[in-house]
């Protein structure tokens, strides 16, 4: 049975859909560890005591000399060292969680513009893009249902 | 994801000197397929993030490069494969040069590997300023194409 024969088509797209599902529920389990959401941190500490993470969007919601705090999701958690951010502030921040405090070890802090009209544009244009290129395929790529076909209509 | 527009402009260039513009239209329309996969689980389905990982990894996009070439002709197929898996290696390798402060944006090796790539060149929240960047690409692309034709006449 050739892979790209017309025979048990269906079948070939299910067993397509299923192997990439299947990857994303492997990716998903696997992607609780890998970069842990900060709740799960602040959960159990001693269990993501040393572990990578990533978080975006944080809301600083206090600075001060030594560090920030940040909250996400209803979670507050202190970051170190300190950085120029200002509370009401959205960041995007790399590092490592200690369970010692708790505490975050930041390696990369970075602001994140909340919703502004560059983010706004981006997506118009994106959408704009994709728009035109499926205009574009539907040209070559002309969809030619068999009951028109039967009935006579071009 | 770097805006959809820039990955259009990245993928005009390759497809403007195929010939079949059958085929060419699907290696743009694979440039997009990563991110109208993983957008789409995560904006209709609700998925979570790294649910939609295998999106931006060579055997997820694979798979999705197999399943979409499926719709196509069956006379199509194989170059259809072909085009739609070159376009999505092609956004992949836009995307990674996109600064996530290290995390990288794809894991191109998942399932055999968990490591994230990137090479930060550019600022993911300001894509916008690349339009004018893009515009010069697809005009390059579009005389690319012109003189393609002109010479097979």
């Amino acid at each position: 049975m050739s892979l790209f024969g017309n025979r048990r088509l269906g079948w070939k797209l299910a067993a397509a859909l299923a192997a990439i599902a299947g990857l994303g529920l492997l990716s998903w389990a696997k992607g609780r560890s890998i970069h842990p959401s900060l709740w799960r941190c602040m959960a159990q500490p001693a269990r993501w005591d040393g572990a990578g993470v990533w978080l975006s969007p944080a809301l600083v919601t206090a600075s001060d000399a030594g560090g920030f705090e940040i909250e996400m999701a209803g979670v507050r958690a202190r970051v170190a060292p300190a950085a120029p951010v200002a509370p009401g502030e959205t960041v995007a921040l790399t590092g490592t969680f200690t369970a010692q405090g708790p505490l975050i070890r930041a390696k990369e802090v970075r602001k994140v513009a909340e919703s502004s009209g560059s983010r706004t544009l981006s997506v118009a244009v994106s959408i704009a893009a994709v728009l035109l290129v499926l205009l574009n395929f539907l040209r070559h790529f002309a969809f030619r249902p068999k009951v028109a076909q039967v009935e006579g209509v071009d | 994801m770097a805006d959809l527009f820039t990955h259009f402009a990245a993928a005009s260039l390759p497809a403007a000197m195929v010939r079949d513009r059958r085929i060419a239209a699907l290696l743009v329309i694979g440039t997009f397929l990563p991110d109208l996969a993983s957008k789409g689980l995560y904006w209709v389905t609700r998925s979570a993030p790294d649910f939609t990982v295998p999106t931006h990894s060579i055997l997820g996009l694979a798979l999705l490069s197999y399943a979409a070439a499926l719709f196509v002709e069956e006379r199509l197929r194989r170059p259809a494969l072909a085009a739609l898996f070159a376009g999505g290696l092609l956004h992949v390798a836009v995307d990674l040069i996109k600064d996530n402060l290290g995390s990288g944006s794809a894991y191109l090796f998942y399932p055999l590997s968990t490591r994230s790539t990137e090479i930060p060149l550019i600022d993911p929240e300001n894509v916008i300023l690349l339009v004018p960047f893009d515009i010069a690409v697809l005009a390059f692309a579009w005389i690319l194409e012109r003189k393609r034709v002109a010479v097979r006449q």
